[in-house]
């Protein structure tokens, strides 16, 4: 077993194998060898995101290992309608919950479950508008009305729908 | 956003100039598209480009805070991810929410496959072609044209090649118009300041990507389509060629010195 502490001092025991879905815990107890009560600290991630990354971790902890190196080359625009059931169901959250397990994944090096929440965030972009897309996030545009007025120029050609 | 907005991670970047010989392309990783006092002038440049300087998570400990779930604060990698699952026009639309995204879409990676799906193939300016490449840069390694019927010409595509994308692999061009059979050459643009690299030789292009493949009509006279192989291959056509008849829209082609 491996004690987990959240970022608001909650420990949380889960299986070594639930565990080590997280590259971050893997590395972490490899450096620390057989250090039976060791705790490991995860000061980015709240208890209630911890508890629902673990979820994920659980049932996915018999799935084969992704490849280490991710290949940045190549197209591999990656199909985001391919997205299983369970993990729908997994990830079917509020945006605020949804961003922050994408964060917790992105800190604790879980790369299946990043790339399902980035998915998830990319088909709500999907055929929005720029400013359907603000509203969707609530992100403020920090361009200069001359900067926007720029792209915007230069993207015309694609934003015709 | 403050590590992400700011100039640095640019230091490579070489200088502008005005000499724009193709001596100096090779050296090129990411270069400039755009000048700056015209009107596209920093969409690559220092500003907006900031480098490929990842957000690790524990670099950005705002971000990661409780109760910060918001797109507005996702690191650098994270919209970078995002994107990735984009196709070309979502990625671009995307690209003017605010600046971090903006940063995100321009980084290379992003851009080492480029096509274009059949609904806006069509209407695709050969200035958006140009500054895709630019974004790709050493990453690009595929690029298909396929239906880019609104591009006249290709011969800024084949410089830009030679330019900026040292690794395309293959470059598919069927469906774009032929080469002229009259010689053509890059004339440097006349109002003054503009840097257009100039007199660039389709065998400058053959020097400096020679492993670039073209699966071309232009090769034939008859436009038809020939299996892939090395620009050396096609004949006369190769002979010292000059153009005349650049059409860059709003995107100028600089130099990268």
């Amino acid at each position: 077993m491996v004690k987990l502490l959240s970022s608001d001092n909650e420990k949380i025991t889960v299986a070594q194998d639930v565990a080590v879905r997280s590259m971050l815990i893997k590395n972490m107890l490899e450096d620390i060898g057989d250090a039976e009560d060791a705790e490991i600290p995860l000061p980015n991630v709240t208890a209630r995101v911890l508890k629902k990354v673990i979820e994920y971790c659980e049932h996915h902890k018999n799935d084969p290992m992704p490849p280490a190196e991710e290949d940045e080359l190549g197209d591999e625009r990656r199909r985001s309608d391919d997205i299983d059931e369970w993990d729908a169901d997994y990830i079917d959250v509020e945006q605020e919950l949804l961003f922050e397990i994408i964060l917790a994944a992105n800190y604790m090096d879980i790369k299946p479950l990043l790339d399902l929440g980035c998915k998830t965030v990319a088909n709500m972009i999907k055929g929005k508008t720029t400013e359907e897309i603000r509203k969707t996030f609530n992100i403020t545009c920090d361009f200069t009305a001359e900067e926007e007025e720029q792209i915007r120029r230069e993207n015309e050609w694609a934003e015709d729908r | 956003m403050t590590h992400l907005a700011s100039g640095s991670g640019s230091s490579s970047r070489p200088a502008r100039g005005s000499a724009g010989r193709h001596a100096s392309v090779r050296a090129v990783s990411h270069p400039s598209l755009f000048r700056h006092d015209s009107g596209v002038a920093d969409v690559v440049s220092n500003k907006w480009a900031v480098g490929h300087q990842s957000a690790s998570p524990l670099g950005a400990p705002d971000q990661a805070r409780r109760g910060n779930g918001t797109a507005a604060t996702l690191p650098h990698d994270v919209c970078l991810a995002i994107l990735r699952h984009l196709g070309i026009v979502d990625r671009l639309v995307a690209s003017r929410v605010c600046r971090a995204w903006r940063t995100a879409a321009v980084c290379p990676s992003l851009w080492a496959a480029i096509s274009f799906t059949h609904a806006v193939a069509h209407r695709v300016p050969l200035g958006a072609v140009l500054r895709l490449m630019a974004w790709g840069s050493a990453s690009l390694v595929h690029l298909d044209l396929r239906g880019c019927s609104n591009i006249a010409s290709i011969e800024p595509i084949l410089a830009a090649a030679a330019m900026f994308a040292p690794n395309l692999g293959h470059l598919d061009l069927r469906g774009l118009a032929p080469l002229p059979r009259r010689p053509f050459a890059f004339r440097p643009p006349t109002n003054a300041g503009t840097n257009i690299m100039s007199y660039l030789m389709v065998q400058h292009v053959v020097a400096v990507a020679p492993g670039l493949r073209v699966r071309s009509s232009w090769a034939t006279r008859h436009g038809e389509v020939v299996p892939s192989g090395p620009i050396v291959d096609a004949g006369e056509e190769r002979r010292q060629v000059t153009i005349e008849d650049v059409v860059l829209g709003s995107a100028p082609l600089c130099p990268i010195v």
